[in-house]
């Protein structure tokens, strides 16, 4: 921007000037004094010398007079005093300087004021407009380009700082607003505001250049109901909150309306100008800012119920179960973000279960009849909701019309409640097999006992003799059987675990297998002086065990192969048959305690656990290697006890 | 020598009787305490060998009904572990404890035979 000399200016000198004529060599300048004000040539701008002490009313008269409406740049000479009110109303300068402050900034000040004034229209008194007519003028001045005086100016910027106000759908755009008007006064700072935002979050709005900066308040501002000048406790808040000094503070309390959260809101501006002339001229602002606490509170208003509203909606998505407000006819009205990610509205056996009716079990038919909350357990897909509908009544007379679900996932609480159903239980048949296995140790005792005593007749036929000492053995293996089942539901001290071969405890099981497996064809290839370290009985358990499975899993004549042989430094043993396999969903489960596949009586599911655990105890394994349609294959691993160097691996 | 033998399993009181019997023993048999104490008073048997765990009175009880009653011999049958009745044979006179199951029948009848000849 050029700096303009060229304009006019006029000086009115007071009794005792305060502007040094030197100041104005530049200009085109006419200076008056008070006593010679009469007509004068048209002037661009004119520079009014005021003190206090030779204040007249007739002089402030004559001045407004000779301005003829013309706004004046007021110098004065002191930076306040209560009189200046009158004049400043009367002449209304577009700007009110001491001599030094006018000095320092005399060309950006002619400047601005020229650009001012530059188009200029007398105002007569036809043309005081008041605020309806101003605004008629807005109207106008698109289609005939009217141009305006200063007051008519003043008056369309003050309707736009109304209109836009009102127009305010948060109150950013009010603040933005409030700054813009302030800006234009000039003799103000930016607004900060400090409100409630919610009951519990007090909150501070405040310009940082251009930006506008929402931030938590620490601490609640001081609340007291009237208007108050460099109040020291709200210069020291705002030093507080905002980290820096404030002083020719103004603060402002705002009335509250409806929501009474603690205290009310407080707006404070920073004054610009000179201390003294604070007082006054935020009289004027505070005409302005009467509008202004009514679209406050609304906008408070309107920010507390959006806050709540927001709270409310994060609430309700942060619950982890699905919930969904429906009708009743299962439309969903509402839900959180767990019940589905899609938006349309439709019902909540599409949108959840994926159905194209409502769900068997669903509790909504018997809430809907008996009024009362009711809970039912819904299966969708594979998991098990348990569901609550809850009525939503709004008097107690009227049916409710709708209905919160909520939806609990109970897939896993009921996988856990059956394994610990299943626990208890198999705590409590291990107890009834501990019982049973010491009930049968009597007769098993006994026949054993009447085996031998048998076998020392006289004259006993080898056929028969052989026989009675199959039975002695088996009962003697049957004994073993029990005594390691005690065992296992009692465990005490191991028995003792010898080096044995191979060899030696597969003889004496097959032979105790002898007639079980006579119809299938049996297949053995074990390497020689395989020697393993297990307690016998325990060992030949086992091996009894995953042959008599082979053997019934062949209903018909089948294959069996037993090998042995080492690996690394283990001994293995295979044992595999040519039988149906076992099928993929129980391969899991062989392995479980009680599990069986057998009828009720023919197998107590005992086998495949028991022997696991009695290999575990080895320092060996159990694992099923292989099973297709063509046959199953289990492995036995025990560490080798042959050493290295004896080892003849053929 | 006469021996009773109380026990409520029936193959087990079978079988100690034949190999009592074959050793030339006179055998007499009772299925529970009651019964025993009873055929102790009537037939005084030098040797009582009994199950400790049956219905009705145990075999202790009655074993400390007998003692209180003369001096014989006593033989008990037990499915436990051995170190309380090491206890209890200080305390209440048994002479012999057999664990049960047993494993040879003629064992047991050795071990009793080297009891009544002390």
């Amino acid at each position: 921007m050029t700096d303009k000399t060229s304009f006019s200016l006029t000086v009115i000198r007071d009794s005792y000037p305060l502007l040094s004529e030197n100041l104005f060599k530049k200009f085109n300048t006419y200076f008056l004094d008070f006593e010679k004000l009469s007509s004068s040539p048209e002037t661009e701008v004119c520079i009014i010398e005021y003190s206090v002490n030779s204040f007249s009313q007739n002089k402030m008269e004559r001045l407004v007079k000779w301005l003829k409406g013309k706004r004046p740049i007021l110098i004065l000479d002191k930076p306040y005093h209560e009189e200046y009110v009158q004049i400043i109303n009367r002449l209304h300068p577009y700007r009110i300087l001491t001599s030094e402050k006018f000095s320092e900034n005399m060309q950006k000040i002619l400047n601005e004021v020229y650009e001012l004034s530059d188009r200029d229209f007398s105002l007569n008194e036809k043309n005081k407009q008041n605020g309806e007519e101003a605004f008629f003028i807005l109207e106008d001045e698109q289609k005939t380009d009217v141009k305006l005086s200063e007051r008519q100016k003043y008056l369309k910027s003050f309707i736009q700082f109304l209109q836009s106000l009102f127009n305010s759908h948060s109150l950013r755009d009010m603040m933005v607003t409030l700054k813009l008007e302030l800006d234009r006064m000039k003799l103000f700072g930016n607004p900060i505001l400090a409100y409630y935002a919610n009951p519990t979050q007090a909150k501070i709005m405040y310009f940082q250049g251009k930006q506008l900066i929402t931030k938590n308040a620490e601490k609640d501002w001081f609340s007291m109901p009237r208007f108050r000048f460099n109040h020291r406790g709200d210069q020291e808040y705002l030093a507080s909150q905002l980290g820096r000094p404030f002083s020719k503070l103004m603060t402002i309390p705002l009335s509250h309306g409806v929501l009474e959260y603690k205290i009310p809101p407080v707006l404070y501006i920073e004054f610009l100008g000179e201390l003294n002339q604070m007082e006054k001229a935020s009289q004027n602002v505070l005409s302005q800012l009467q509008s202004l606490n009514i679209v406050l509170e609304r906008m408070i208003l309107s920010e507390q119920l959006i806050t709540t509203s927001e709270q409310w909606a994060e609430t309700f998505d942060a619950i982890r179960e699905p919930i969904a407000i429906i009708d009743n006819r299962y439309s969903v009205l509402r839900s959180n973000a767990s019940f589905s990610k899609i938006s349309n509205k439709t019902s909540c056996y599409k949108r959840f279960a994926n159905r194209g009716t409502p769900c068997p079990h669903c509790p909504l038919e018997q809430v809907i009849k008996n009024g009362e909350s009711t809970g039912s357990e819904i299966y969708i897909g594979e998991n098990t909701y348990e569901v609550r509908s809850y009525p939503i009544r709004l008097t107690d007379k009227h049916s409710p019309t709708a209905f919160i679900n909520h939806y609990v996932k109970v897939t896993e609480e009921k996988v856990l409640k059956g394994q610990m159903i299943q626990n208890e239980k198999m705590a409590a048949l291990g107890l009834l097999a501990g019982n049973i296995a010491h009930e049968l140790n009597n007769p098993l005792t006994g026949i054993r006992s009447m085996a031998q005593v048998l076998l020392k007749e006289p004259s006993l036929g080898t056929m028969i003799k052989d026989d009675l000492v199959e039975i002695e053995k088996a009962s003697e293996r049957s004994q073993a059987i029990i005594k390691n089942l005690m065992e296992f539901s009692n465990p005490e001290s191991g028995s003792s675990h010898v080096p044995v071969l191979l060899d030696s405890i597969l003889e004496k099981t097959l032979i105790i297998l002898r007639s079980a497996l006579r119809i299938h064809e049996i297949n053995i290839e074990i390497e020689k002086n395989l020697i393993i370290k297990v307690e016998p009985n325990l060992m030949q358990q086992v091996i009894f065990n995953l042959l008599n499975n082979a053997s019934q899993a062949m209903q018909t004549s089948g294959k069996i192969w037993i090998r042995g042989f080492r690996e690394g430094d283990k001994v293995k043993i295979e044992i595999e048959d040519n039988g149906p396999g076992i099928s993929k969903d129980i391969e899991n489960k062989i392995f479980d305690s009680f599990f069986t596949t057998k009828k009720e009586g023919e197998g107590t599911g005992l086998g495949l656990n028991v022997c696991k655990s009695i290999l575990e105890s080895f320092s060996g394994d159990l694992n099923l290697s292989q099973s297709t349609k063509m046959g199953a294959r289990f492995i036995i691993t025990l560490p080798d006890l042959k050493r290295k160097n004896e080892n003849t691996h053929s | 020598m006469k021996i009773l033998i109380v026990d409520d399993e029936r193959s087990i009181r079978k079988s100690l009787q034949r190999v009592f019997t074959l050793r030339g023993h006179t055998v007499y048999l009772a299925e529970n305490g009651t019964e025993g104490l009873s055929l102790c008073k009537e037939r005084q048997p030098d040797l009582v060998l009994a199950d400790i765990i049956m219905p009705g009175m145990t075999g202790f009880q009655m074993v400390q009904e007998i003692q209180r009653k003369g001096k014989i011999k006593v033989a008990l049958m037990s499915a436990h572990s051995g170190q309380s009745h090491e206890e209890l044979i200080q305390n209440s006179h048994v002479d012999l404890f057999i664990s049960k199951p047993f494993t040879n029948v003629f064992d047991v009848a050795d071990k009793c035979e080297s009891l009544l000849e002390v």
